[in-house]
C-alpha cells in the first residue's frame, strides 16, 4: 500500500520533469499486459512442446530408443516443428493463411465476430471496476439482454396482430429491449448494494443462476419453437435483425423462412462473412464510454466514488445514485452484448447460449486495466485465441484447453504483476494502480 | 538483467522432464486404442533401423516410420475426414470419444487422414465445421444432436462436400448429409432386462441427463420397458438432471434412489450419468453404463465388480461405416439407423461382474437381442 500512496507524487514529478514521457504514458501502462501475454505464450509453447500427442510423433519403442528420455530427445526436431505449427495454426485460424489469401477475410471476420461480445461485456465490467464494484453478473445480464431482445425480435409483430413491423421500428425496439433487460438485471444488485450493503459479488452470482433458469424455463416453455427439435426460440423476424456487413444472400429454408438483411450482397464464397453491425455498435460504445469517463461530470463521479467513496460523499456526490447508475450502465452494456449475439449472429436463442462470455469479460477488463480503449485489443486477443484454437488443434492434435491455460496464465501474470516486473526488470508503474482493488481492500 | 532471464529459462528447462513424464504417460494410456498403428510403426521401424549410426539416423528413420504409419495400409488416395466434437473432448468417455475411436479405426484400416476439433462453446459449431469445409475435407462429421442446425447450414453452403452427424436425422433428408441415429430404446431394453433379473428389491433406478434430448428419453423409457418385460411388477425410479456435465448431481440422485431401495442404477446422461453410476458402484449397488462400454472409460478398465453391463450405441461402427462408404464411393445422403438387427446397438460384456450374475444371463440377453432384431419383441417406446 505504501507504494501506491507514493505513486501519485512520483507521477507528478515525472510529468513535470519529462513532458516527453507523458506522451508515451500508454506504453508504460501497456507494458505489463503485453509482457504477461508474451510470458504466457512462451509457457504455452513449452506445454505444447512436451505434451504433443502420440499420433503426431514417432511411437515410443524400447527396441529403438532404449529409454523414454532417449525417445524424448530424439524427437526434439519433430517436437519443435509441431510446436511451431501450433502457433502458425493459431495465427492462420485467427487471421487467415497468408499463403492462401482467400482464407483471410473469413478468418478475420470470425475473429471480429468472436470479439464483439467480448468488447461489449468487457466494457460492462470495466465500468463497474471504475466505480469500485466487482460485477460478476455480466453473464446473467447478458442472458437477460439476449432474452429481452429475442422476445421482441421474434414475437413483437404478433402482440400487435400484424405479420411484420417495419425495420425502423422493430430493430430499435429489439435493441432497446435487450439493453433495458440487461440494465434491469444490473440495477437490482446495484440497488441492493447501495441501499442495503449486500455485496454485489454475491448478489450478481446469484442473479446469474436466476437468469440462467429463467432463460431455460422460457425457452423450454412459451418461447420454444414447436417445430424445432432443438430447444430454441423461433427465428427472429427479418426486420429486427442487425444487418451483416457483407455476405451471400441467406437461404430462407435454413432460417425459418426469414431473409436476413446485409449491407453488401456478394456471390463470392471468399466474402461470405458472418461479421455484422454488432461490431460497429461495440466500437461506438467504446467511444461513448471513453467520452463518458474522461469528459463528463458523471464519469468523474463514477471514478471518484470508485477511488474514494468518503471523499465523494464529502464533495456532495450521490453514492447511491452513482452505484446504481454504474451497475445499470454495466448491465445495459452486457445486455447489448447478448442482444448483438442474438439479433446479429444467431437469429434465435438456444438453450445452450453463451456459456462463459460474461466470465471471460472479467478477464478482458482486467487485461485492459479497465481502460475503455484498451478493451478493444484485449477483446481482439481473446477472440483471436478462441478463433485460432480450432486450426491449432487440427495442426497439432493438442487439446483445445491449451487456449484456456494461456488465458489463465495471462490473467495470473497481470494480477500478480510483480512476477512480470521481476522477470523483465521493469520499474514500478507510475501511478498505474488498479482501482477495483479498493472494494476488496476495504 | 540477464541473470533473472536465465533463471527463468532454467526454470522452464527444469519443467521439461517433469511435464514430459506426463506427456508420455498419456500417450501410453491412449496407445491400446491404436495398437494397430503401433504395430505398423514397429514393423517399418525395425526394417529402417539397420544403419544404427547415431541419434540423427534414428530420428530420420522414425520420421519415415510415422509417415508410413499414418498413411496406414499404404493407400495412396488422400481422403481427409474432419471430426467436430460436441462440447467435450475426444477422450471424455462419451459419444465424442466413441466417434473418435471409430475414426481412428478408419485411419488404420482404410488409410484415411483424420483430424478433429474439440468444441469449447456451442456457438463455435459453425466455425469449427467451416474450418474443415473451407479446406475441402471429403467428409465432415459432427457429433451430437445440438449440431443439427450448424451441419445443415454447412451442407447447404458446401453442396459438394459430404457430411455426417451423430444422433440426428433430417426430415426431409439432405442429399449430402448422413444422419447416424440409433434405437437407444432397444439398447436400454436389453440392459433393463438384466437389471430386472439381478434386482432383489424389485426396485431399480435410472438417472438421465436432459429430458428434452430424445436420445436420453429413449434410453430411460427403453430401460423401463425392458425391466417390465422381465418383471412386470418392478418399480422403476427415474430422475432427469438438467445437465450432461454434472457428475456430483448425478451421484446425489443415485444416492437418493439407493436410499429408496433401488439396487440397480442406470446412468444415461454423459458425465452426469457416469457420476451417478460411479457413486452407486461405490455404495455396492449394481450399475449399468450407457453409450459405450463404461468399463473402459468411467471405470478405467476395472476392477469394477458392480458394473454389470452398458447399453451401447455403436457410434464407432456407424462412424466407421460412413467413412467406408465415402472411401468406396458409395456415400448417399439419408439415415443410418443403428439397431439390434444391424449391430448398431449392443450390450457390453459383463467383465468383473460375471460371477455375480446368473449363469444363463448371457443366453437370456442374447435371446432378447435376437427377438428385438427379428421384431418378435417390441420396446413399445415412442416419443411424441
Amino acid at each position: 500500500m505504501s507504494n501506491e500512496q507514493q505513486a501519485p507524487a512520483e507521477t507528478k514529478k515525472n510529468t513535470e520533469l519529462q513532458p516527453s514521457k507523458r506522451r508515451f504514458g500508454w506504453l508504460n501502462e501497456a507494458i505489463v499486459p503485453l509482457l504477461a501475454i508474451l510470458t504466457a505464450v512462451l509457457i504455452g509453447a513449452v506445454i505444447v512442446f512436451v505434451s504433443i500427442p502420440g499420433n503426431k510423433l514417432p511411437t515410443f519403442d524400447p527396441s529403438i530408443y532404449g529409454s523414454r528420455s532417449d525417445w524424448f530427445f530424439s524427437t526434439l526436431p519433430e517436437r519443435l516443428r509441431v510446436t511451431l505449427s501450433a502457433f502458425t495454426g493459431l495465427f492462420s485460424g485467427a487471421f487467415g493463411d497468408w499463403t492462401r489469401p482467400s482464407t483471410i477475410p473469413v478468418a478475420i471476420s470470425n475473429t471480429l465476430v468472436e470479439s464483439t461480445p467480448y468488447i461489449l461485456a468487457g466494457l460492462a465490467v470495466a465500468v463497474t471496476f471504475k466505480a469500485g464494484l466487482f460485477n460478476v453478473g455480466a453473464e446473467g445480464q447478458l442472458l437477460m439482454g439476449a432474452l429481452g431482445s429475442v422476445a421482441v425480435a421474434a414475437f413483437m409483430p404478433q402482440w400487435f396482430g400484424v405479420a411484420s413491423l417495419p425495420a425502423i421500428i422493430h430493430l430499435p425496439a429489439a435493441l432497446l429491449a435487450g439493453v433495458i433487460a440487461g440494465a434491469l438485471w444490473g440495477i437490482i444488485p446495484g440497488y441492493l448494494r447501495a441501499k442495503t450493503g449486500a455485496h454485489e459479488v454475491i448478489t450478481t452470482i446469484m442473479l446469474n443462476y436466476i437468469a440462467l433458469q429463467v432463460m431455460d424455463y422460457l425457452i423450454n416453455g412459451v418461447m420454444k419453437d414447436k417445430s424445432a427439435t432443438l430447444q430454441r426460440t423461433p427465428f427472429i423476424h427479418e426486420n429486427a435483425a442487425l444487418p451483416r456487413i457483407i455476405s451471400k444472400a441467406t437461404d430462407p429454408s435454413l432460417t425459418g423462412g426469414q431473409a436476413y438483411p446485409r449491407l453488401i450482397t456478394t456471390t463470392s464464397s471468399t466474402w461470405d462473412l458472418r461479421i455484422h453491425m454488432g461490431i460497429i455498435i461495440a466500437f461506438l460504445m467504446v467511444g461513448f464510454i471513453w467520452w463518458l469517463m474522461n469528459r463528463t461530470p458523471k464519469g468523474f463521479e463514477i471514478k471518484t466514488v470508485g477511488e474514494n467513496p468518503e471523499a465523494a460523499r464529502y464533495a456532495g456526490m450521490s453514492i447511491t445514485g452513482t452505484v446504481v447508475g454504474a451497475m445499470g450502465l454495466s448491465g445495459a452494456l452486457a445486455g447489448l452484448a447478448g442482444t448483438s449475439q442474438v439479433i446479429g449472429l444467431e437469429y434465435n436463442l438456444k438453450a445452450v447460449f453463451s456459456s462463459g462470455l460474461g466470465f471471460d469479460s472479467l478477464a478482458i477488463a482486467l487485461l485492459a486495466k479497465s481502460n475503455p480503449i484498451a478493451i478493444v485489443p484485449a477483446a481482439l486477443f481473446w477472440g483471436a485465441l478462441r478463433t485460432g484454437a480450432g486450426a491449432m488443434q487440427v495442426n497439432t492434435g493438442i487439446s483445445i484447453n491449451l487456449i484456456q491455460i494461456i488465458q489463465a496464465l495471462v490473467i495470473m501474470f497481470i494480477a500478480a504483476d510483480q512476477i512480470v516486473r521481476w522477470i523483465y526488470r521493469i520499474k514500478q508503474a507510475e501511478g498505474g494502480k488498479i482501482t477495483f482493488n479498493r472494494s476488496w481492500g476495504k | 538483467m540477464n541473470k533473472r532471464i536465465i533463471a527463468f529459462m532454467m526454470l522452464l528447462v527444469l519443467m521439461v522432464p517433469v511435464l514430459a513424464a506426463c506427456g508420455t504417460e498419456t500417450t501410453a494410456t491412449t496407445a491400446p486404442a491404436a495398437t494397430a498403428t503401433t504395430e505398423a510403426a514397429a514393423a517399418t521401424a525395425t526394417t529402417a533401423t539397420e544403419p544404427t549410426a547415431g541419434t540423427e539416423a534414428t530420428a530420420a528413420a522414425t520420421t519415415v516410420a510415422t509417415a508410413e504409419a499414418t498413411t496406414g495400409g499404404g493407400a495412396t488416395s488422400e481422403i481427409k475426414i474432419g471430426l467436430v466434437t460436441d462440447v467435450g473432448k475426444v477422450d471424455d468417455g462419451t459419444f465424442n470419444q466413441f466417434a473418435f475411436e471409430g475414426l481412428k479405426r478408419a485411419e488404420t484400416e482404410l488409410g484415411v487422414k483424420i483430424d478433429y476439433i474439440e468444441t469449447i462453446d456451442p456457438k463455435d459449431y459453425e466455425k469449427n465445421i467451416e474450418q474443415f469445409a473451407s479446406q475441402g475435407y471429403d467428409l465432415i462429421i459432427g457429433v451430437g444432436f445440438l449440431m443439427g442446425d450448424a451441419i445443415k447450414a454447412a451442407a447447404s453452403k458446401y453442396p459438394d462436400l459430404k457430411f455426417a452427424i451423430v444422433d440426428f436425422a433430417y426430415e426431409p433428408a439432405l442429399a449430402n448429409v448422413k444422419g447416424l441415429v440409433f434405437s437407444e430404446d432397444e439398447s436400454a431394453f436389453i440392459a433393463g432386462a438384466l437389471a430386472a433379473t439381478v434386482s432383489k428389491s424389485g426396485k431399480i433406478g435410472a438417472v438421465g441427463g436432459k429430458e428434452q434430448v430424445p436420445a436420453v428419453k429413449k434410453f430411460v423409457l427403453g430401460y423401463e420397458a425392458g425391466a417390465k418385460y422381465v418383471n412386470p411388477d418392478i418399480q422403476v425410479m427415474t430422475v432427469y438432471i438438467d445437465s450432461f456435465t454434472d457428475p456430483t448431481a448425478g451421484g446425489e440422485a443415485a444416492k437418493t434412489q439407493i436410499a429408496e431401495g433401488a439396487d440397480v442404477i442406470f446412468g444415461a446422461g454423459g458425465q452426469t450419468g457416469s457420476g451417478a453410476i460411479k457413486t452407486a458402484a461405490d455404495n455396492n449397488v449394481f450399475v449399468i453404463g450407457v453409450d459405450q462400454d463404461e468399463y473402459n472409460t468411467t471405470f478405467k478398465k476395472g476392477p469394477a465388480p458392480m458394473l454389470i453391463t452398458s447399453a451401447m450405441k455403436r457410434v464407432d461402427n456407424a462412424v466407421f461405416e460412413v467413412v467406408k462408404e465415402v472411401v468406396d464411393g458409395k456415400f448417399e445422403g439419408g439415415v443410418y439407423f443403428g439397431n439390434a438387427a444391424n449391430g448398431g446397438i449392443d450390450y457390453a460384456p459383463f467383465h468383473d461382474a460375471e460371477s455375480a450374475l446368473p449363469a444363463d444371463a448371457k443366453a437370456t440377453l442374447d435371446k432378447i437381442k435376437q427377438g428385438l432384431a427379428d421384431g418378435s419383441i417390441k420396446t413399445g417406446v415412442t416419443l411424441n
